[in-house]
């Protein structure tokens, strides 16, 4: 990303050089798709989600012209000395945050944005409590997804870890562990591969049904409801037996960059 | 304790991580005891009743089963969202004081809830 003066306009914008290989040209493309038919779809400008102002090619790199944003989630964090934030401000967020998922989950537009965590929320001024959602690099329309394994690790639902199928869903799960980190200062889940992930998300599990039998009998049942034991239904579903190399052990550590520097 | 590798888990060390400490959500926000370390003590906004209002909401976030999980129009009507702003922020604090929120456990902020 640079910072660029658009000097037509007289603004500043941000552009996202893409690297000059094909792949990664190709994944460009999609974004652009994608977050085109988001600015139709959002004419108005109220659901939360950066603008692609233009796009061009200059020498072999896509290049992506977007509006220029503040701090994201994670430097907020930061600046707080990994204290949090308040409820107050978390709800702030939070709200401008399910609208823009609100708006990605409607049947015109239906677009799973597959890596909400901190670094991609960004502050639309230093000092104001707006915010956008950006990258959506990694992002599909639910009806065509083109990987299995996406999110960032902490931020990395269930149904993803397994390898089953997915859905606008996968950014609320994301959402709720943002939700938590932003007040606590520390990831919720914080993995440090993904079996360690996945077993601290058992581990939540188990914690609720000791609860159940425990000194917190009058808890009602966790939220959490679904056991990732050896008789879960996601485990024993068909997909997953058929697709053995979806193992949830089986982590090519795609999208875990920028990981080692959350860790303190 | 944490740092063994993965690869080397079996039936044994499955025990070994029942024995991890695990914290519920509540106690991680620290709903009951001002907050995350303490910190958020007779802060305005920040009572067990309003933490609790926020573990529920997060909870719902977070079921395994993403048939479950709350969506984001139902997430917008939620009481930690709505804040008891509105009509519906009303609807939903009458509707909060029949079921009370879950994750709470401890009975001792139920008195504060309205």
């Amino acid at each position: 990303m640079v910072k660029a003066w658009d000097n037509t306009e007289g603004r500043e914008v941000a552009i996202k050089i893409i690297k000059s290989k094909k792949p990664f040209t190709l994944q460009a493309r999609t974004e652009i798709e994608l977050l085109e038919q988001l600015k139709e779809k959002d004419s108005g400008d109220e659901n939360n989600i950066v603008r692609l102002i233009n796009h061009f090619f200059f020498r072999g790199h896509q290049c992506l012209v977007f509006e220029m944003l503040s701090l994201n989630l994670y430097e907020l964090l930061k600046n707080t000395q990994f204290r949090g934030v308040s409820l107050n401000l978390i709800r702030k967020f939070a709200k401008q945050i399910l609208r823009a998922l609100d708006f990605l989950s409607q049947p015109g537009v239906n677009i799973i944005h597959c890596d909400l965590k901190p670094e991609n929320i960004l502050l639309r001024s230093p000092r104001r409590s707006a915010i956008k959602v950006i990258d959506f690099g990694s992002s599909c329309k639910s009806d065509k997804k083109m990987y299995s394994y996406i999110q960032s690790r902490f931020y990395r639902s269930p149904e993803v870890m397994l390898g089953i199928s997915y859905s606008v869903a996968i950014d609320i799960w994301s959402l709720g562990c943002i939700l938590v980190e932003m007040h606590t200062g520390e990831p919720l889940f914080a993995g440090s591969e993904q079996f360690d992930q996945m077993r601290k998300l058992i581990e939540g599990e188990a914690e609720g049904r000791r609860m159940k039998g425990g000194r917190r009998t009058k808890r009602a049942r966790p939220a959490a409801n679904v056991s990732l034991t050896d008789t879960d239904p996601c485990l024993g579903s068909p997909l997953l037996r058929s697709h053995p190399s979806r193992s949830p052990w089986h982590d090519p550590n795609l999208y875990d960059r920028k990981i080692a520097s959350q860790l303190p | 304790m944490k740092s063994s590798p993965p690869q080397s888990r079996n039936g044994r060390s499955s025990r070994h991580y029942a024995q991890m400490e695990s914290r519920s959500l509540a106690e991680i926000v620290g709903a009951d005891t001002g907050g995350p370390r303490g910190q958020r003590m007779n802060e305005e906004g920040h009572t067990p009743s309003h933490y609790s209002i926020f573990v529920d909401l997060v909870r719902k976030m977070l079921a395994y089963d993403p048939a479950e999980r709350i969506k984001p129009s139902e997430a917008l009507l939620h009481p930690f969202i709505t804040n008891g702003e509105g009509a519906v922020g009303a609807e939903e604090k009458a509707r909060r004081s029949r079921s009370a929120p879950i994750g709470q456990g401890r009975g001792k902020g139920e008195g504060d809830r309205k």
